[in-house]
């Protein structure tokens, strides 16, 4: 089997350009996860991928062979669908092996392979019932099955977790992790959850309005976000993002701050070099900030709103009209006080007046 | 409470009633009071001679004659029931019933397929196809009758094009039939095909995507999809439609008066007959119930499959 491929595709519904000009290769072993928030194009895509929209412009090729052209049925993949699409007339077993029909398979291989699937997905016992007298639960693992019961030149999913509550959507993202990992083709999942792409996604592909912001690890997307974007979208608490200027560029240091606050890093660690008296823009995660005294200092914090979140406390501190967060173990000033944050040793993100990331030394990219 | 004392006799009587107007205007009174009216009335021109028939049909009783009605038991449904007319009056009913039914459904499901896709010009196709069943029993009676006359009508002339002879489709009793089937069914296919793209349209489009992605045969995502979706409906529609064509009169009446001979008499138009043109009014009375049973079990049948499709969509 062989890589999926998405060659400078567009689409666009009359004036509205849903995707615009994106390059994806899913390698036939990988899962991807396309990220981003509700209407960036990403369902659109998969979509595409799926032969259910035409492309406007662009390939789309499985294994080297195009298939733009194709409607859904010649194109062999295999997709579940964000409301499960299941056939409310057939019972479990008939919805698993009706993709089947269609691979001419013998009776005994068709039960089988049913009998494999049921067994994975613990659906053994419900595969006489119809799909109205299914939980949400089980009818999210049959709309799984229906898909991964083929061998198909690509898997597609829709949203597949986004309609079941959080304690099955934590249990289904593991048990999907590992269906994923033995299935050998290329795997396409659509989430807005980006918890959801960390943890399955071999690589992730952050959309917004249409673009590709940025493909990578989860681990890179992560640490090194490419944009003030994916910065903020990706990671939560989300990260702190102060604007200000880059107020000196020189050999040896590059200072950047704004009107309260500046920032000297050594020169040295910059790949990309900011220049001076452009807009800059400071980005660190609220884990990395403390009120314990150390490092940078954020003088006149003003704390706007204390989150508890379990065994930590989420802090929204206003820090001259920018929006400070920490995330802390220890007890929350009063709302109003006036406090100090500091960001210890942690190195910040730094990224340019058009919000692209400056690359650092030892950045992976 | 003292003034009341000094009160003249006259408005005691006058507070009395007041008090009648007050207690009718209670609240637990005031709304039987005000359906009361209705009640009657629908008491009065309904279920009083409705019963008042079901009476007449254990009597020997005849409209235009001065004699007492004379008790007969179940006599009235016993001749019925054993007479071969009024068997042969059902086996006719029932055969204009399975020809209208099966072509409104036929025609009425396939309208619907058509309607349910999006084209330049629809809605206004729409409404010109549902006009027919929203035309009266009597225009559209009169229209097919002209339309099948010999001399003047479009069928005959249409069909002389290719014979050169009038074509008479009412004189054949097949003909006959046939005609009053085409009436019934052009005028209420629209029915059919509305019920039937009420279905239609409730197919979420995702499951025909499904479908295509799992490369099912149009046949197959039409067994599979469609079917499921409308088939309850379908049914109401066959169940309804039967329910009707059952009673026809008018479209009968009309086009053929029964005729040829009895070739399309109806158990309706067979009771009109018995009950105002032989004046057997008990008679008539006992066949108007041997009706209505049918009708009541028919239409307990349609009330089971509306409740129970009631019950799945609320599952």
């Amino acid at each position: 089997m062989s890589a999926l491929t998405v060659q400078r595709v567009t689409k666009t519904f009359g004036d509205f350009t849903a995707v615009s000009d994106i390059d994806l290769t899913v390698a036939e072993d990988e899962v991807l996860c396309l990220l981003g928030p509700s209407g960036c194009g990403k369902t659109t895509t998969l979509r595409m991928i799926a032969g259910l929209e035409s492309v406007s412009q662009g390939q789309i090729l499985f294994g080297g062979e195009e298939v733009s052209a194709k409607p859904a049925q010649h194109r062999n993949v295999a997709m579940a669908f964000q409301f499960y699409a299941l056939y409310p007339d057939l019972t479990v077993g008939e919805n698993l092996i009706f993709p089947l029909a269609a691979e001419g398979l013998s009776k005994a291989e068709t039960q089988e392979r049913l009998d494999g699937i049921a067994d994975t997905l613990h659906l053994d016992s419900v595969l006489q019932r119809r799909p109205h007298e299914l939980s949400e639960g089980e009818k999210q693992r049959v709309a799984v099955g229906r898909c991964i019961i083929r061998r198909p030149n690509a898997f597609l999913f829709d949203e597949p977790l986004s309609r079941l509550d959080v304690a099955l959507r934590e249990d289904m993202r593991g048990s999907i992790r590992r269906i994923l990992a033995t299935l050998n083709r290329p795997t396409v999942i659509v989430t807005h959850d980006q918890l959801e792409a960390m943890t399955m996604g071999d690589r992730i592909a952050v959309m917004r309005d249409g673009r590709i912001e940025q493909v990578g690890t989860p681990q890179d997307v992560f640490d090194h976000p490419a944009n003030t974007f994916v910065a903020g979208f990706i990671g939560t608490p989300q990260m702190s993002l102060l604007d200000g200027r880059c107020l000196d560029a020189g050999e040896t240091q590059v200072t950047v701050g704004t009107d309260q606050m500046r920032w000297t890093l050594p020169a040295s660690r910059f790949a990309d070099m900011p220049r001076t008296g452009e807009a800059a823009t400071v980005g660190f995660r609220p884990r990395a900030a403390s009120l314990t005294p150390g490092g940078l200092a954020l003088g006149g914090c003003r704390l706007v709103l204390s989150e508890h979140m379990g065994a930590e406390k989420l802090l929204h501190f206003d820090w001259h009209g920018q929006a400070v967060r920490v995330l802390t173990q220890d007890d929350a000033p009063q709302i109003d006080e006036i406090c100090t944050v500091y960001l210890g040793d942690a190195a910040p993100h730094v990224f340019d007046n058009n919000g692209i990331r400056l690359r650092m030394k030892g950045d992976r990219q | 409470m003292t003034s009341d004392m000094h009160l003249p006799p006259a408005f005691t009587t006058q507070r009395s009633a007041r008090g009648i107007l007050q207690w009718l205007n209670a609240p637990e009174r005031r709304g039987p009071l005000l359906v009361a009216p209705a009640i009657l009335t629908l008491f009065l021109v309904n279920i009083l001679p409705l019963l008042w028939s079901f009476g007449l049909s254990f009597f020997n009783y005849r409209a235009n004659r001065q004699a007492a009605p004379r008790f007969d038991g179940l006599d009235n449904y016993g001749d019925l029931l054993t007479d071969d007319r009024v068997w042969e009056r059902f086996v006719t009913t029932g055969m204009i019933v399975a020809g209208s039914v099966g072509l409104q459904l036929i025609i009425g499901f396939g309208l619907a397929l058509l309607f349910a896709k999006k084209f330049p010009l629809r809605r206004i196709l729409l409404m010109l196809v549902l006009t027919p069943m929203m035309l009266s029993f009597v225009s559209v009676g009169i229209f097919f009758k002209l339309f099948y006359d010999p001399s003047l009508g479009l069928l005959s002339w249409i069909v002389g094009q290719f014979t050169g002879e009038p074509f008479a489709i009412l004189a054949t009793p097949a003909g006959a039939i046939s005609a009053i089937v085409i009436a019934d069914a052009w005028m209420w296919s629209p029915f059919v095909m509305l019920l039937v793209l009420a279905g239609l349209v409730s197919v979420p489009d995702y499951l025909y995507e499904a479908a295509h992605v799992d490369r099912a045969s149009g046949w197959r995502r039409f067994r599979t999809i469609t079917l499921p979706y409308v088939k309850g409906l379908i049914l109401l529609a066959l169940l309804f439609r039967t329910i009707e064509t059952f009673k026809t009169f008018d479209l009968v009446y009309l086009i053929t008066a029964g005729g040829p001979g009895s070739a399309t008499e109806t158990v309706a138009v067979y009771a009109y007959r018995l009950g105002f043109q032989n004046f057997r009014t008990s008679e008539a009375s006992a066949l108007a119930y041997l009706i209505l049973f049918v009708v009541i079990v028919l239409t307990s049948l349609y009330l089971y499959l509306v409740n129970r499709r009631d019950a799945e969509a609320a599952s």
